[in-house]
C-alpha cells in the first residue's frame, strides 16, 4: 500500500448568497453548498479521478486543495499536515509549492506578455530556487521534457497552437517538481487530434517525475484512459467511489449508471441513444431532501426522500451512497 | 434532398486569403441524417453557412461549386428568395442557445415568429402552435412557460426551445451545428434522443455538425469527415468506423478515448492543425500523415470513389486499393 | 488552436507593426505631427524668439496680422506668434504632468480596487463617485483659492481631480483579467500581491492605460485654459490668459487677440484626441478589426 499523499476529510465549502431586497427579512441565510462533506484519499503515484457534471463541486474541491479557497469546515491533509487551516503565509507557501495545477483554457493560463521561457521559469523565480542560471537550465529542461523545442523557449503564447500552449502550462506546473498535480479538464478545450498527444504526455511525465495526479473532468472516456480510481460527484457530494475498471463494469449508483449510459459511443453497430434520465440538475439553492438524487432516480423508494444515505463500502474498495445497498 | 458539388469558400482578409472550404462535395439523402465531423478549422460550419446563404459576403466568397436543394440552385438565389427558404424550408440550430435566443422577448413569441413570418398565421394561432411545439420538445407546462424569458430556462431547455423554433414550419432540412457541445453529458443524451425521435416523427432530413465521433456514430446514417477545408472521407456510419479508407479518419479513430473499453495506449497524430491562410501544398494532411509519400506533398488528391457511394480524398485510395 | 509560423526579433517587428497600424489613421498622423511641431517650437522658444516675452513694445500695440507679425500683436505690442509659442509651454507641461498624475493615481486605485474587491473596492469606488459628482471647476477654484495659484498647484489639482475616470477603467480591466486562469495559477505558484499586481495585471493593461491617458489630456488642456482664463493661474504667458485679456478689446475689433489663442487651445486638444485614436488602433488592433477577426474566427474555428 502506497503512502497516502492527500487526504480530504469531511470537506465542506459553502458560498453565501446575497439576499435580494425582498428577502432581507428572511430568517435563514441562503447558502450554496458547493462541496458538502466530501472525503477521499489519494495514494502516492496514482491518478485519482473526480467526475461529474457542471455544478457538482469538483472544481471547487480542487480549488480548496490548491489553497485558493478556504474550507467552510473539514480539512485537507497533505503528507499528514493540515494545509487548509489558517497558517502563516510562509508555511502554506511551503506546502503549496508541492501541489501545482493545470487548468482547462490553454491560452488563458499563460500571460500573453511573457515568453514561454519566462513563463516556465516563473515558479522558480517566485520561490527563489537557486540562481538565475540554474533556473534557466531547469526551465529549458522542462520545456524539452514536454516536447517543445529550445527555439520555442523564446516565443510568445499567441505564436503557439492550443496543444503547445497546454504543454507550456504543464512544463510550468512541473518546474518546481511538485508531488501532486491537479489537472482540471486539461484536454477539454483541445482538438481531438491533439488530445491523445497531451494525454500520453501526461502519462509519460507521471512515470518520469514520479507524480501523483488528481484528474477532474466531465469526460468519462478520458477518465477511463488515465485514472486508477474514480469518484463520482453529484450536487456537492461523492455518490460512488472505486477503481476505474470496477466503476465502468459494475456501476452501483443509479446516477453513475445514467452517466455511463449517456456517453455517445463511437460504434455504429452498438447504438444506444436513449434518455438515461429525465429532468435537470436541481438548483443548489433548493437541495432535495434525503438523497439529493431522488428527484430523478429511476430506482426511487420512499426512504430516499426522507433519509440521506450513508457513504459505505459495499465491496472491497467500492463505496456507494445509496439506499439500494443498505441492508 | 441536398447536393453539394465542388464547393469552395474563401475569405479575403487583409492578412491573407483564408481557404476555409476547398472542393467539397456531398449528397444528403431524403429523410436521412448526415453527419459532418471535423475539428476546428475543418470548414464544417462555413459549409453550413454557405448552404444557408449566411456567409458574410464582403470578406467571404464562394469561389466555386453548386448547392442543389430539391433541384434548386441555392447559391445563385436572390436574397429575397433565399429568405423564403431560410428559416422555413431549411432551418438551423446552433451551439449556444444563450446567444441564439433574443433575451428580451418571451420564448413563446420567438417560436411563433417564424410561423407568422413564413406562414402568415395570426398571432393567436401561431402562439398556440408554438405551445404545442414546446410540449412536443419535452417542455412541461408549456402554456405557462411560453410566457417566460430565455434566462429563466436551463441550457438543455433553451436548446429544446431552439429545436421547437426550428421545427415550427415543418422544414425539409434541419441543420444542427454542434447542438450539444455546451451541454452536460446527461442533458446531451436527452437532446440527442429528442432529435432522433423528432426526425423519425417529422420525416426530417438532418445535417448534424460536430467534432464528437461518438455523436455521429449514434445518430447518423452517412458521415463526411472534414479536415482543414477538405472533405477527407465520405461513407455510411458503419463503413466509416469499421473500415476507414483515409489515414486521417483512421488516425482519429485510433486516438480517441473510449468510455466503453480499456485502452492501453492511444495512438496520437503528431503535429497540429495547419494555418488556413497558408495551407500545406497538395493534401493538407500530408504534414501529419504516417503514410505520406511524394505525390501527397505536391498534388491535391481528388475524391476517389473507393466503392459505391464511398469516397476518400487520398492518393492511396484508388479503387480497389486499401489505405493500409 | 492553429499553428502559426514563428516570428523572429519580436521587438523590432512589433515597433514596425505599431507604426504601420498607427499610420492607418490619417488624422492620428496629423495629430502626431502637429504635436511634434508644437513641442519642438515650445522647447526652442528661446531660440526662435530671443526676446523676453513679458517686455512690452508700446510702439506696435494691437496691430492686425501682417507679414511682419503673422498673427498680429497684443494690447502691449508683443508679437502674438511669440506669445503662442511661449504659451504652449505651460499648456504642454501641465498636460503631460497632470496626465501622468491622473494616470498614476487612477491606475493604482483601479488595480487595488479590482484586485481586492469587497470593502476596499467599495470604499475606493465611493470616493471616486464623490469626486465625480463634485463639479471639477468649482473644486479646482476652491483649492486654488486656498492654496494659491501657481503652476505646480494647478498641475496637482487637475491630476488629483481627474483620476476617477481612469480608476473605473482600470478596475474593470483588472476584474476581467483576474478571471483568466493565469492569475489563479500565479497564486497557486505562490506569487505575492506585488508580483501579481505589478508583474501581471499592470503590464497587461499598459496599452489601455496609455490610450486612456492620452484621451484624458484634452480635458486637462481645457481645464487649465479655463483656469487661466478666469485669472486664477496668472502664468504670465499662457493661452488662457491671452483669452482673458482679449475680451476687453473685442469692441475695438481686434479679433486676432482671441481667435488665435482659442485656435491654439482647440487644435492642441484635438491633436491629443486624434493621437489617442491612433494609439488605440495601433495598440489594440483586435478591437479595430472587429469584423475581420470575427470572420477569421469563423473560418478558422469552424
Amino acid at each position: 500500500m502506497n503512502e497516502t499523499l492527500l487526504a480530504v476529510d469531511n470537506l465542506c465549502k459553502y458560498f453565501p448568497v446575497k439576499k435580494s431586497l425582498s428577502e432581507v427579512f428572511h430568517p435563514a441565510d441562503k447558502v450554496v453548498k458547493a462541496v458538502d462533506d466530501v472525503s477521499f484519499t489519494i495514494a502516492k503515484g496514482m491518478t485519482f479521478g473526480l467526475v461529474g457534471e457542471s455544478g457538482c463541486g469538483k472544481t471547487t474541491t480542487s480549488k480548496v486543495i490548491l489553497g485558493l479557497l478556504k474550507p467552510t469546515s473539514g480539512r485537507v491533509l497533505f503528507r499528514g499536515m493540515d494545509v487548509s487551516g489558517n497558517h502563516s503565509k510562509k508555511e502554506s507557501r511551503q506546502y503549496h509549492r508541492e501541489i501545482q495545477a493545470v487548468f482547462q483554457d490553454p491560452a488563458g493560463s499563460l500571460d500573453p506578455r511573457m515568453t514561454i521561457g519566462r513563463i516556465v521559469r516563473e515558479p522558480l523565480d517566485i520561490n527563489n530556487e537557486g540562481d538565475e542560471r540554474t533556473r534557466d537550465e531547469v526551465a529549458r529542461k522542462m520545456v524539452e521534457a514536454v516536447g517543445l523545442t529550445q527555439e520555442q523557449y523564446d516565443r510568445y503564447p499567441h505564436e503557439l497552437s492550443g496543444g503547445q500552449q497546454q504543454r507550456v502550462a504543464i512544463a510550468r506546473a512541473l518546474a518546481l517538481h511538485p508531488k501532486l498535480v491537479i489537472l482540471d479538464e486539461p484536454v477539454s478545450a483541445l482538438d481531438m487530434s491533439v488530445r491523445a498527444q497531451i494525454l500520453n504526455l501526461l502519462k509519460d511525465l507521471q512515470k518520469e517525475f514520479a507524480l501523483t495526479y488528481l484528474f477532474v473532468s466531465h469526460d468519462l472516456s478520458v477518465v477511463r484512459y488515465l485514472c486508477d480510481t474514480v469518484s463520482v460527484m453529484y450536487l456537492g457530494q461523492i455518490v460512488e467511489s472505486c477503481e476505474t475498471r470496477e466503476l465502468f463494469e459494475n456501476p452501483l449508483h443509479p446516477y453513475t449508471e445514467a452517466l455511463l449510459g449517456a456517453v455517445p459511443i463511437p460504434d455504429p453497430s452498438n447504438r444506444r441513444i436513449h434518455e438515461p434520465l429525465s429532468g435537470t440538475i436541481p438548483s443548489p439553492l433548493n437541495l432535495p431532501t434525503g438523497c439529493r438524487f431522488h428527484t430523478r432516480c429511476p430506482s426511487y423508494m420512499e426512504i430516499c426522500s426522507k433519509v440521506e444515505p450513508k457513504f459505505i463500502e459495499i465491496k472491497s474498495g467500492h463505496f456507494v451512497s445509496c439506499h439500494l445497498y443498505f441492508s | 434532398m441536398l447536393s453539394v458539388a465542388d464547393l469552395t469558400v474563401n475569405f479575403y482578409l487583409e492578412s491573407g486569403i483564408v481557404s476555409a472550404v476547398n472542393h467539397v462535395s456531398f449528397d444528403v439523402r431524403k429523410r436521412s441524417s448526415f453527419g459532418i465531423v471535423g475539428e476546428s478549422g475543418s470548414g464544417k460550419t462555413v459549409t453550413a453557412l454557405a448552404i444557408m446563404g449566411l456567409l458574410p459576403m464582403p470578406p467571404g466568397k464562394v469561389d466555386s461549386g453548386t448547392v442543389l436543394f430539391k433541384g434548386e440552385e441555392l447559391l445563385s438565389k436572390a436574397p429575397n428568395d433565399m429568405r423564403k427558404i431560410r428559416g422555413n424550408r431549411i432551418t438551423m440550430i446552433y451551439q449556444d442557445p444563450m446567444t441564439s435566443l433574443n433575451p428580451v422577448l418571451r420564448v413563446g413569441f420567438q417560436i411563433a415568429e417564424s410561423l407568422m413570418v413564413h406562414e402568415g398565421l395570426p398571432y393567436r394561432d401561431a402562439k398556440s402552435k408554438a405551445i404545442e411545439l414546446m410540449g412536443l420538445t419535452g417542455i412541461s407546462a408549456a402554456d405557462k412557460r411560453a410566457e417566460d424569458y430565455p434566462h429563466q430556462f436551463s441550457g438543455g431547455m433553451r436548446q429544446r426551445i431552439m429545436i421547437a423554433m426550428a421545427l415550427a414550419t415543418k422544414p425539409d432540412l434541419l441543420i444542427a451545428d454542434e447542438p450539444t457541445t455546451a451541454l452536460d453529458v446527461i442533458t446531451q443524451a436527452q437532446i440527442l434522443a429528442l432529435l432522433k425521435r423528432l426526425q423519425a416523427e417529422y420525416g426530417l432530413t438532418v445535417i448534424l455538425i460536430t467534432h464528437d465521433l461518438g455523436i455521429v456514430a449514434e445518430l447518423c446514417d452517412d458521415i463526411m469527415v472534414m479536415y482543414a477545408g477538405h472533405a477527407m472521407e465520405r461513407a455510411t456510419a458503419r463503413e466509416l468506423y469499421s473500415e476507414p479508407q483515409n489515414p486521417y479518419t483512421r488516425g482519429l479513430l485510433e486516438s480517441i478515448t473510449r468510455a466503453d473499453k480499456d485502452i492501453k495506449r492511444l495512438n496520437s497524430i503528431p503535429g497540429s492543425i495547419p494555418d488556413l491562410i497558408k495551407p500545406p501544398k497538395g493534401c493538407r494532411f500530408h504534414t501529419r500523415c504516417p503514410m505520406v509519400f511524394d505525390k501527397c506533398k505536391e498534388d491535391e488528391p481528388p475524391d476517389f470513389e473507393v466503392a459505391a457511394n464511398r469516397f476518400s480524398k487520398c492518393w492511396l485510395a484508388t479503387a480497389g486499393r486499401k489505405t493500409r | 488552436m492553429i499553428e502559426r509560423p514563428g516570428k523572429t526579433q519580436p521587438h523590432f517587428r512589433s515597433a514596425v507593426k505599431f507604426l504601420r497600424l498607427y499610420s492607418r489613421d490619417r488624422s492620428a498622423v496629423f495629430g502626431l505631427i502637429f504635436l511634434a511641431v508644437l513641442i519642438s517650437a515650445a522647447s526652442l522658444a528661446f531660440a526662435l524668439f530671443p526676446v523676453d516675452p513679458d517686455m512690452p513694445n508700446l510702439a506696435s500695440t494691437l496691430l492686425p496680422p501682417s507679414p511682419v507679425h503673422p498673427i498680429g500683436t497684443d494690447y502691449i505690442g508683443r508679437d502674438q506668434l511669440m506669445l503662442i509659442v511661449y504659451g504652449a509651454r505651460p499648456s504642454l507641461i501641465i498636460a503631460f504632468a497632470a496626465g501622468a498624475i491622473l494616470a498614476l493615481l487612477g491606475t493604482i486605485t483601479g488595480l487595488v480596487a479590482g484586485y481586492f474587491g469587497g470593502r476596499v473596492d467599495g470604499s475606493i469606488m465611493r470616493t471616486a463617485d464623490i469626486f465625480l459628482t463634485i463639479p471639477t471647476l468649482p473644486l479646482v477654484l476652491l483649492v486654488v483659492a486656498v492654496l494659491g495659484p501657481n503652476l505646480i498647484n494647478v498641475m496637482l489639482i487637475i491630476g488629483l481631480t481627474g483620476w476617477p475616470v481612469m480608476t473605473r477603467i482600470v478596475r474593470a480591466d483588472t476584474i476581467s483579467l483576474m478571471k483568466r486562469d493565469f492569475i489563479e495559477i500565479e497564486k497557486v505558484m505562490g506569487a505575492g500581491i506585488r508580483r501579481i499586481l505589478f508583474g501581471h495585471l499592470f503590464p497587461n493593461q499598459l496599452n489601455s492605460i496609455l490610450v486612456y491617458t492620452s484621451l484624458s489630456i484634452p480635458v486637462v488642456i481645457l481645464t487649465e485654459a479655463g483656469l487661466e482664463f478666469l485669472g486664477l493661474a496668472p502664468i504670465s504667458v499662457s493661452w488662457g490668459f491671452m483669452l482673458n485679456t482679449s475680451i476687453s478689446y473685442w469692441i475695438l475689433g481686434a479679433w486676432w487677440l482671441s481667435f488665435f489663442p482659442g485656435l491654439a487651445i482647440f487644435s492642441t486638444a484635438l491633436a491629443f484626441y486624434f493621437v489617442s485614436d491612433g494609439l488605440k488602433a495601433a495598440l489594440n488592433p483586435k478591437q479595430r478589426r472587429r469584423q475581420e477577426s470575427l470572420v477569421v474566427q469563423l473560418a478558422e474555428r469552424k
